[in-house]
């Protein structure tokens, strides 16, 4: 082999090493979470006592200003859900992180937050990573956003080892009958289960 | 055999089914790579679909359960796809879905007459791969009493789905197992799976921790 194919193979091999490691906890989250969540199996949420917490917000306050306001004065951050629409003088929101959820309920009249911590454990936390961001909507906190710039990583290193995987292959000659045996027969599962799902 | 013979011998296999695996589960790899990645930007390929509405006459034996004849239904009207039943509001009428990853089928029968109307929704491709991502049919958002596999393609994607975490999580162990036999990389092959543990950690236990 020329001495820069046999450079090119090292950095490969090299690089197929670190990066395989550093995105193998992130893989090892989404294959676990797979596993649950293709089983049905969700997670056991336990809540805490409910604590009420006094606030102090304008009668006009709604929306996302209503709910940044509480929020700020609790201290609370994390991915919100809900849009702080006021219905007889109250409104709900969730504050999810990964394995925790802090459900706020505001009622503007007494001025009054309620406030029930849920622990959604180990497997509620890598299910909300595996589903975050996610297909339905935005996520409106840095850390979601942190997470979803880290999964977008680990899909372009991951589609790297396998490219860089099937070349080191190629380079083993001794390999070559059984890999691409192996690789035939993973092409064949593939078509013959993707025919009936698409319809073919 | 002795010890040293054994290690070297597990060594051996455990790079050669790494890179089977690894070989075997390409394409699954790849599917589930993008559609992961065309999932977590919707904007890039906004939501399409074309509808389309359909009249038939169908029959429905006597006694059968709801989901005994969604199934006769689906024969009959020559349907393929996983059955979506949820609880039944509506006296008279039996509502039910046909799913599969390019198709939706929302069929409503007045159970008396007979007068089937079917709804037909075509995905574009983009929503098709979001589409196999997700297609294990028990999903909780479908919201269904019983929540079971009932069409033997879903069981089949369901089980490669199980098996292609099975064949990841081999993989990722035994990657880790081969880095740690280069000696002159170990500090490497320590930084890297290190940072990779410490990312993970944070945002599974950290956050909650810190919140």
């Amino acid at each position: 082999m020329p001495v820069k194919s046999q450079r090119f193979a090292v950095w490969t091999r090299a690089l197929h090493l670190y990066f395989g490691l550093f995105i193998s906890p992130f893989i090892l989250i989404y294959a676990i979470s797979t596993l649950f969540l293709n089983h049905s199996i969700r997670a056991r949420p336990s809540d805490k006592e409910p604590t009420v917490v006094p606030i102090s917000v304008g009668a006009d306050l709604d929306g996302m200003d209503l709910v940044n306001s509480v929020l700020g004065q609790l201290g609370l951050s994390g991915e919100i859900l809900g849009q702080g629409v006021v219905r007889n003088g109250k409104t709900m929101i969730r504050v999810v992180r990964p394995g925790a959820i802090k459900i706020v309920t505001i009622d503007l009249e007494k001025q009054e937050a309620g406030i029930v911590e849920r622990s959604t454990g180990l497997l509620g936390a890598i299910t909300f990573l595996h589903f975050n961001p996610g297909l339905h909507k935005e996520p409106n906190w840095a850390i979601t956003k942190l997470w979803g710039w880290l999964a977008d990583s680990v899909v372009y290193l991951a589609l790297f080892l396998t490219v860089s995987g099937t070349y080191l292959w190629f380079l083993l000659r001794t390999e070559r009958r059984a890999g691409l045996i192996a690789t035939g027969a993973g092409v064949l599962t593939f078509i013959l289960l993707l025919v009936p799902l698409i319809g073919l | 055999m002795k010890k040293r013979e054994f290690v070297q011998l597990f060594a051996k296999w455990n790079r050669k089914i790494h890179m089977y695996l690894g070989l075997y589960f390409i394409l699954f790899l790849w599917l589930f790579s993008i559609s992961g990645l065309v999932m977590n930007h919707p904007k890039w390929f906004p939501y399409k679909v074309e509808r389309s509405a359909s009249e038939k006459n169908v029959t429905i034996p006597d006694g059968l359960e709801d989901m005994d004849a969604a199934r006769h239904l689906r024969e009959q009207l020559d349907l393929k796809g996983e059955i979506i039943l949820r609880k039944q509001n509506q006296q008279g009428r039996l509502i039910f879905m046909v799913l599969r990853p390019d198709k939706r089928f929302t069929v409503n029968v007045d159970r008396e007459t007979g007068a089937a109307k079917i709804t037909e929704v075509t995905p574009d491709n983009a929503v098709i791969l979001g589409d196999l991502h997700t297609f294990t049919g028990v999903r909780g958002l479908w919201n269904e009493p019983a929540q079971k596999r009932d069409w033997i393609i879903t069981r089949l994607w369901s089980l490669s789905m199980d098996a292609l975490c099975v064949g990841l999580i081999y993989i990722v162990i035994s990657s880790v197992y081969m880095g740690f036999q280069l000696k002159e990389k170990r500090r490497w092959v320590v930084l890297s799976l290190a940072l990779g543990v410490a990312a993970c950690s944070y945002f599974v236990w950290g956050l909650s921790l810190l919140g």
